[in-house]
């Protein structure tokens, strides 16, 4: 595949891990804010061939992580109404709210459609016109533009029966939370290269000099994650904290116009509760006034629940980057992808699912950090 | 395509909840490549230890 086999040469990664190893006079602590870079970090044995020189911690970008346990239980509420059919994506389905998942609501009578597109719920909605259809919408703003498009499509359509439950999240606001929190133990950031492709990276320069982080705009494949990592660690070296976009063949400095429009056509941006970081500021979006029919919310008359409830899965430590998923003492015990206690552990760019799959076995001195 | 109205026959693009999100610039990606070479040339000297 043209693009793709490029950016996965295995002599050009081990060059530049070793150009990595001569940049660094001192071990760095970079984060790589998506869940994809996450699983192809450990997919690829990145992290563990850098681990004397570069600390990855993993940051919040799974946005089936950051989904707040209220919105869970909003949503297995809804898919238990005889009435609804609640469609979302299928990541969602096993993960746990205060009261189980959506796939035991689905179990106990309930109605739950996993689907690739949000366009797919909007088609579910046309052929069945005696139901509501509720489309549970999580995602970053790399999703925002296909919700967008569907509450776009269903007016266009005239349907009555499809609305929305919104968990959308926005990527920056949760970077200045991490970077403002005290002490900081990043010293630069790894932005998520896909997110980027919609938002540009231009915001990130007041960010970077705000911070004094670098912030390098970086691909998911691993010539692309090692090519960031050394361009981060030859502005740590140099003393320098400025924006630089690895991801140039998908990122324009502005973005992509033609969705921002389309997200800002239906959404606004407001505060969003982000599990593991609590209320974000400007960190989500919900419908503009004018689209508000289209608000499940509205329609069921939800109040919002009160405090994230902190059960027994340490995802907040894990999505901020205070612990690795080896750290928590139900990893790979109790906590396993087959029976998850948390989110991070179910999802496809959850890190403790990308541990529990791509990890080798703890070594002593993983064991022995553990311990102290 | 509503995301991406430039896109024609041949191109690539990135496709994500069933909405293409962004096209594949070939001549940023040539770009990236030849930096990549470049420094692969340079990188060759020292040689690692054990080779």
């Amino acid at each position: 595949m043209k693009y793709l086999d490029e950016f996965r040469d295995p002599t050009l990664a081990r060059r530049l891990a070793r150009e990595i190893r001569r940049a660094a006079t001192r071990r760095w602590t970079i984060m790589e804010v998506c869940g994809g870079q996450t699983h192809s970090l450990l997919r690829h044995g990145i992290e563990e061939e850098l681990r004397d020189v570069v600390e990855l911690i993993h940051g919040p970008g799974c946005p089936v992580c950051v989904t707040p346990h209220q919105a869970i239980d909003l949503a297995r509420d809804l898919a238990l109404r005889p009435e609804v059919m609640l469609a979302t994506f299928g990541d969602m389905l096993r993960v746990p709210g205060s009261g189980g998942t959506l796939q035991e609501a689905a179990a106990a009578g309930g109605t739950v459609h996993p689907v690739y597109s949000p366009t797919d719920a909007v088609a579910i909605a046309q052929r069945n016109p005696q139901r509501l259809v509720v489309f549970f919408a999580v995602g970053f703003e790399t999703t925002a533009p296909a919700t967008a498009l569907a509450v776009l499509q269903a007016r266009q359509l005239g349907l009555e029966n499809f609305c929305l439950l919104v968990a959308h999240v926005r990527v920056q606001p949760a970077m200045e939370a991490l970077a403002s929190e005290s002490p900081c133990r990043i010293d630069g950031f790894l932005a998520a290269g896909h997110v980027c492709t919609v938002m540009g990276c231009d915001s990130y320069e007041p960010f970077a000099a705000q911070h004094g982080l670098p912030v390098v705009v970086t691909g998911f494949e691993p010539v692309d994650l090692l090519q960031g990592i050394l361009e981060c660690v030859r502005q740590l070296e140099a003393g320098r904290a400025v924006v630089n976009n690895q991801y140039a063949r998908n990122v324009r400095p502005a973005g992509n116009q033609e969705a921002r429009e389309i997200i800002d056509r239906v959404f606004e941006v407001c505060d969003r509760t982000w599990r593991g970081l609590g209320v974000v500021p400007a960190g989500g979006f919900r419908l503009r006034p004018e689209w508000l029919d289209y608000d499940a919310e509205r329609r069921f008359g939800f109040q919002h629940a009160g405090p994230e409830e902190a059960g027994e899965c340490r995802s907040g430590d894990v999505l901020s980057g205070r612990i690795k998923p080896t750290e928590c003492a139900h990893y790979g015990t109790r906590c396993k992808p087959d029976h998850p206690l948390g989110a991070p552990m179910v999802s496809s760019e959850g890190a403790c699912a990308a541990y529990f799959r791509y990890a080798p076995p703890m070594t002593p001195v993983d064991i022995e950090r553990i311990g102290s | 395509m509503a995301c991406v109205t430039d896109a024609v026959e041949g191109d690539y693009v990135i496709v994500h909840a069933g909405v293409a999100i962004t096209r594949i610039d070939r001549a940023e990606a040539e770009r990236t490549l030849a930096e990549l070479a470049s420094l692969a040339d340079d990188a060759d000297w020292p040689p690692e230890k054990g080779q």
